[in-house]
């Protein structure tokens, strides 16, 4: 990349720019408490300002976790499931990273993040995770700076650093639009001027926005000026759990995602997934995987027993992340209407299933999932989840307290119920996602929705694509967590 | 030439409909209602009276009627009584009252429903058809004492090979000045909502029902349709959108409060069956659009916008007040 292009991209983009310092940086040594020394590698990026970056590298990796992210490079199929368990917001396209010439640039998030919604309403989620991570490059190189400084120097750094720590945390909850809006006032700050009044003006104003832009957040919600969609969705509230489920996806369960190609970019598809914990865990980790993963995000309505929509909080919670009742009513209408919907044939069978009884699929009901693809002409996307099973270890049923409760099932675990609402916080098990090939259904005709042989025979080919994948990714697995 | 009689021109509704049908080629136009229009109406004949079913028949013979509007009953009571004990005798007056239109040489009959007669239940599709089966009527419960009357009424063409019935299942009515049990609920300062639950809601415009229940009237579809507004929203969405603020009640606190009769004070006012605090009930509108050529102008947002903007238009009194202002005036301008 030339001269010209890296400082025209840095000025336009107002984001880091790095290169290679790997020839420049020696390794470190640190003591340890029983004094040996140890080899300590730093991270091989340089800072926009041209410094090498001052943090340590990952293990088995030459980038610290900052510059890991802005650097990583698209990666085999193999090597991307490894390279999933490393923080990595999103792969950058080819057209975005040219490092002929040892440099590498980052493509402008600001024009990620200010792109729009894309059909069904999912948001470029892995931009403002970039975004996020530039403000953090920019926290780093300020307490980097702060510390070669005297008391009261160091001091302010030290705020200064804080402070920027909270935007970028902040930033993830914003909508592309208004990250847009705050990486255009952290344009031109440098960092090594945190004493000059312009570099606090321009904090200030950032902060003071996000503050803004909090109240406003609240202000409308009182309004009721937030948009919901006919089923129910809740835009905002999606996008306020998005940090959450982020953090349950990379940080909880370290999920690897694979054949996530199969996903279509757009139209309808109907994604056919096995149920392993108590809670719905799978399907919301379905969607993050989708808009977290894919190169086009998109919405996944998940469809629920319809039993919890009798449940207080969790039914309207559920309605507002986007999920809609298991009806075949429903399905239907979401696949005609292009949707991408996810269905968990094993039903009940399959969320209250026993440890023991753990990824032995169940029964695919009465292939009513395969009636509504095959009037849709939808095809059916086989997604096998390893580790779910084991973040609710399901002892047994307590069938006496369920009919009591007036519940379907009371599981036992572990812990709950001895440890009570604390049971049912998730086991940190590792996850992986794989979705297969799509099987398509098209060819057969809506009318073959009521051939009970054409439907069973899909239904199968989707329960052993789904059976074959788990019981070889339970052989790859070396451990649980 | 076709004639209409229009039952219910003494509501707001029913003035919008028959401004919207004095301008249609071909049809003669009857208002009847048992009080006055609440706004004047020029080249309708109106009718104000209370008649029994021999005198009905009389009208509709002498007057060579083939159409039947019967608009909702409901829609003429003022917010003052007491929805559930008016609206049973209503109901009962009105399957009387088709009885005769049909017995009478009546061609078709246009009946305003509600889309509430499909109940509230955690199993309902996110949209509901007009194939849906209904629910039993329950008892007490004035949105199902809708399932009575269209229990009664689908069993008419059995009896009656060429009498035409269209039956319009309409969403709570919102703006345009008219009053309804859920205009009335929203209008409170804080509407009383189920702890844990925001089910879905729609409501229907009174300008978008009145031009449903012109193309029902004039065109040849049968059966029934669901008539909304585009879109759906949250319970407590439509209650902010209207300017106030919802009070999340825990059902036993809920229950105490209906007992008591203490609905105003302790737990609001909630005119209709207490399981649509909890589940959905929203219908889909593609017949109505495919058969009778009907679409909604209005969006839920701005028909919540537009009562919010009304308030108190839909208390008749004041609307009735304001027409009468508005003829002395004219006179004494003249």
């Amino acid at each position: 990349m030339s001269d010209e292009r890296v400082a025209r991209e840095q000025q336009h983009a107002g984001v880091p720019l790095l290169s290679d310092n790997s020839h420049n940086v020696a390794p470190k040594t640190q003591s340890t408490n029983n004094g040996d020394a140890v080899e300590q590698r730093m991270c091989a990026a340089t800072t926009r300002k041209g410094k090498p970056c001052g943090n340590q590298a990952l293990s088995g990796s030459a980038y610290c976790r900052v510059h890991m992210a802005l650097t990583a490079k698209p990666q085999s199929a193999t090597d991307k499931s490894a390279a999933a368990n490393v923080a990595q917001p999103e792969q950058p396209r080819p057209e975005d990273v040219d490092d002929d010439d040892g440099e590498i640039a980052i493509r402008d998030v600001r024009a990620s993040a200010n792109s729009q919604p894309t059909d069904g309403g999912a948001l470029p989620y892995a931009a403002i995770g970039q975004a996020a991570d530039s403000v953090y490059e920019i926290e780093i190189e300020v307490r980097e700076h702060a510390d070669g400084q005297d008391d009261l120097a160091a001091g302010i750094g030290a705020v200064a650093a804080s402070l920027l720590r909270m935007i970028g945390e902040n930033l993830q909850r914003m909508t592309p639009q208004q990250v847009r809006q705050a990486l255009d006032m952290l344009r031109g700050i440098n960092p090594r001027d945190f004493l000059d009044p312009n570099f606090w003006e321009g904090i200030w104003m950032v902060v003071s926005y996000q503050f803004q832009e909090q109240y406003e957040f609240v202000q409308r919600r009182l309004r009721g000026d937030y948009p919901i969609d006919p089923y129910g969705l809740d835009y905002e509230l999606v996008d306020r759990m998005r940090p959450f489920m982020s953090f349950m996806y990379r940080t909880w369960w370290r999920i690897t995602t694979e054949g996530i190609e199969n996903v279509p970019e757009a139209g309808r598809s109907l994604i056919v997934a096995n149920y392993g914990g108590i809670l719905s865990w799978e399907s919301a980790m379905i969607g993050t995987a989708i808009a977290e993963e894919h190169p086009s995000p998109r919405l996944v309505r998940n469809l629920f027993l319809p039993w919890f929509n009798a449940l207080p909080f969790i039914a309207p919670a559920m309605a507002a992340l986007g999920n809609v009742p298991g009806l075949p009513e429903n399905a239907l209408r979401l696949l005609e209407e292009d949707e991408l919907v996810c269905v968990f044939p094993e039903s009940m069978n399959g969320i209250g299933k026993l440890f023991r009884n753990r990824y032995r699929l169940g029964r695919f009901g009465h292939g009513g999932f395969v009636q509504t693809a095959l009037r849709t002409g939808a095809p059916l996307t086989p997604v096998a989840i390893t580790g779910s099973a084991e973040t609710f270890p399901i002892l047994s049923n307590a069938e006496t307290i369920a009919k009591m409760l007036g519940l379907p099932y009371f599981p036992v675990t572990p812990f709950f119920p001895w440890l009570g609402p604390l049971g049912l916080i998730p086991l940190p098990s590792r996850w992986t996602i794989t979705f297969g090939e799509p099987i398509p259904t098209a060819q057969y005709g809506p009318e073959s929705a009521d051939d009970s042989l054409i439907v069973f025979m899909l239904s199968e080919q989707a329960r052993c694509a789904i059976q074959t994948t788990l019981d070889a990714k339970l052989k790859e697995r070396t451990s649980v967590f | 030439m076709t004639t209409i009689l229009l039952y219910g021109i003494d509501s707001i509704l029913g003035i919008k409909v028959a401004q919207k049908l004095v301008d249609q080629d071909g049809v003669r136009l009857i208002g009847w209602g048992n009080r006055p229009p609440v706004m004047p109406l020029q080249t309708v004949d109106v009718l104000t009276a209370r008649l029994s079913d021999d005198q009905i028949a009389k009208l509709i013979q002498a007057e060579g009627i083939d159409t039947v509007i019967r608009l909702d009953p409901a829609s003429q009571i003022s917010s003052d009584n007491d929805n559930t004990l008016l609206h049973q005798p209503d109901i009962r007056r009105t399957a009387d009252a088709i009885m005769t239109y049909a017995a009478n040489g009546v061609q078709r009959i246009v009946i305003h429903s509600s889309s509430l007669v499909y109940g509230a239940n955690p199993v309902n599709p996110a949209f509901i058809s007009e194939e849906q089966p209904l629910p039993a009527p329950a008892e007490e419960v004035s949105a199902l004492s809708y399932g009575d009357l269209e229990s009664f009424v689908s069993e008419m063409p059995d009896a009656n090979p060429d009498l035409q019935v269209v039956t319009l299942r309409c969403a709570p009515l919102v703006g345009g000045g008219v009053w309804s049990p859920f205009a009335s609920y929203l209008n409170q300062a804080m509407p009383a909502t189920l702890l844990g639950y925001n089910p879905r809601v729609q409501v229907l415009h009174a300008d978008d029902a009145a031009q449903a229940f012109v193309l029902a009237a004039t065109s040849d579809a049968v059966g029934p349709f669901n008539l909304a507004s585009s879109g759906s929203t949250t319970l407590e969405r439509a209650i902010r959108l209207v300017g106030h603020m919802p009070l999340p009640l825990p059902e036993l606190l809920l229950n105490v409060g209906a007992s008591l009769r203490m609905n105003q004070k302790a737990s609001g006012d909630w005119p209709f069956d207490q399981a649509f605090l909890r589940y959905a009930c929203v219908v889909d509108t593609q017949r109505a659009g495919n058969e009778l050529g009907w679409t909604a102008e209005y969006d839920i947002e701005t028909a919540l916008h537009e009562l919010a903007a009304e308030q108190d238009a839909y208390d008749e009194y004041t609307l009735a007040e304001g027409a009468l202002q508005a003829f002395l005036s004219r006179r004494s301008d003249v």
